[in-house]
């Protein structure tokens, strides 16, 4: 038999080959492209063509049509696939092929085939379809449209239950983070409600020692709240609760909201707090209120760790993104740590001479944060001197979050 | 003297809540459900609705819907007081007509501050 291969990868070249040698036949054409293959048929006139579904030069099924319509006389063609879910046996039948079938490591579906085109006594019974390809066994490639629709059938199912199970895991994920954060701020509403009122007096008349006390209490109420808010967020974004509510998004306005609710804050400290941008507009396509969220991440953290000085937010626009970058003067990250800020609980402070403050997660969220993004996050200091964290948001219109 | 419901089931957070409007020249009543809520605003129309989302029977949102649906009662100030900080939530509120949504734990100025933008 005179076999004419027309199948463009190496590998895959190879190894039909070598499995059409250990079924004895020798007399093998090759060729890597559709011209070729054409041209090759109408010389070589084999008795089968084995026929890639995809080629640089041509569509498989044109050149299928083309070497029929060649070769009046009796060449066989087989269709070979790579993807068991392109399975596409209509559109064979309709360019001519008299077969089709997967490209399988073992060659199982390719030896079936071709015992169907050339169906001997010999090897008839054992290739038989029976052995191993069911109705509906995806793997087998079985030539046929009733077989291949029970496969695609068999898999669309099995995706719909997956979906369905993911829904509810995700319903459950999100259950839990609804309760658990009612569970956590309800005594926190109480505590802080309760000091509040006692301090204000309406409970009765408050010695200044019993008000100094109460206010350290309210102060720490502060804290886990902020600490609660850091854990609920990070843990939000770990169970992929955070879904990006993307609008069209000035940072210009952004950063101007942002630098006027710490202003009061910068200015009480003694510090210097500015804004500078090249035009009133720059636009992405971005979660609003996620954006807030880091760049007041970032300025509080500037103004945590910055004595004197000034904190500068600083937007720059590129191609395809809008750069965005909060520097202080701060005491700095030691070169070692630097790597590590983003790391989850990694808490700057150990060498500073400085009790660690609050969870460690603020800069681990807006890492997540702007990957969702699809933005990039990092950071530059020179210890005892400042640090700068600089963040990129695509431009819209450009691969960002939309293009996930 | 303006009248305020306050719709919450944890007795401590309606408790501080009752005794903060009444210090501040308000009067004040407490409902623990939604229905109940609901029915005591038909019966007595007060001047504004302190509503907690987390409800026994009846959720918040349920509630304020019932509220701002029928024309009895649409016209009464609603205030949402909430643990979640769900955006979805939130936008749900809104959709609804909430006429403030503020965050649990509260700030009891801030609070006393948005009663007053209503009800003076």
């Amino acid at each position: 038999m005179k076999i004419l291969v027309i199948e463009d990868n190496e590998q895959d070249q190879k190894i039909i080959q070598r499995f059409l040698r250990s079924r004895g036949v020798d007399d093998i054409t090759l060729a890597s492209s559709g011209q070729e293959g054409i041209r090759k048929a109408c010389d070589a006139r084999p008795d089968l063509v084995l026929l890639d579904t995809v080629l640089p030069d041509m569509d498989g099924f044109e050149i299928c049509r083309r070497i029929k319509a060649e070769m009046a006389s009796g060449v066989r063609v087989i269709m070979m696939t790579g993807h068991v879910a392109a399975v596409e046996p209509e559109k064979a039948r309709d360019a001519g092929a008299d077969e089709y079938c997967v490209k399988t490591a073992d060659g199982r579906s390719l030896l079936e085939a071709v015992s169907r085109v050339f169906p001997s006594p010999a090897d008839g019974a054992d290739v038989s379809t029976a052995a191993g390809s069911m109705p509906g066994d995806a793997s087998s490639g079985d030539w046929g449209p009733g077989k291949a629709r029970d496969a695609i059938k068999m898999l669309s199912m099995e995706l719909e239950r997956k979906n369905k199970e993911l829904k509810a895991l995700d319903q459950l994920k999100s259950n839990f983070i609804a309760n658990v954060s009612h569970e956590l701020r309800t005594p926190l509403t109480i505590i802080k409600g309760a000091v509040s009122q006692v301090i204000s007096g309406i409970y009765g008349l408050v010695t200044e020692e019993q008000r100094k006390k109460l206010l350290m209490a309210l102060r720490n109420a502060e804290r886990l709240n902020l600490m609660i808010d850091d854990l609920l967020d990070f843990a939000k974004l770990e169970a992929k609760q955070v879904h990006l509510d993307l609008t069209e998004v000035n940072m210009v306005e952004l950063a101007r909201e942002a630098h006027s609710s710490f202003y009061s804050l910068a200015v009480e400290k003694g510090l210097d707090l500015n804004l500078e941008y090249p035009a009133p507009l720059m636009r992405v396509y971005a979660d609003r209120n996620l954006l807030i969220q880091v760049l007041t991440n970032l300025i509080g953290n500037s103004l945590k760790f910055t004595e004197k000085g000034d904190i500068k937010i600083v937007l720059k626009e590129e191609p395809y993104f809008i750069e965005c970058r909060v520097a202080d003067t701060g005491c700095g990250i030691p070169e070692d740590e630097l790597s590590r800020v983003f790391d989850r609980f990694h808490q700057v402070g150990a060498r500073v001479g400085d009790h660690p403050k609050g969870t460690g997660l603020g800069l681990s969220i807006c890492k997540e944060i702007i990957g969702l993004h699809k933005g990039s996050i990092w950071a530059e200091s020179a210890f005892q001197k400042g640090t700068a964290v600089i963040f990129t948001i695509p431009k819209k219109g450009h691969p960002g979050p939309e293009a996930q | 003297m303006k009248k305020i419901l306050i719709i919450e089931d944890n007795i401590d957070i309606a408790g501080l809540l009752n005794d903060l409007f009444k210090q501040n020249g308000y009067a004040a009543v407490m409902c623990h459900d939604g229905y109940q809520g609901i029915e005591f605003t038909h019966r007595e129309k007060p001047d504004l609705i302190l509503l907690d989302m987390m409800l026994p029977a009846g959720g918040g949102l349920y509630v304020l819907e019932k509220l701002k649906v029928s024309t009895l009662t649409k016209a009464i100030p609603v205030v949402v007081l909430t643990a979640s900080r769900d955006m979805q939530h939130k936008q749900a509120a809104i959709d609804m007509g909430v006429d403030a949504y503020l965050e649990k734990p509260f700030d009891a100025d801030q609070l006393l501050a948005t009663v007053q933008g209503f009800v003076g």
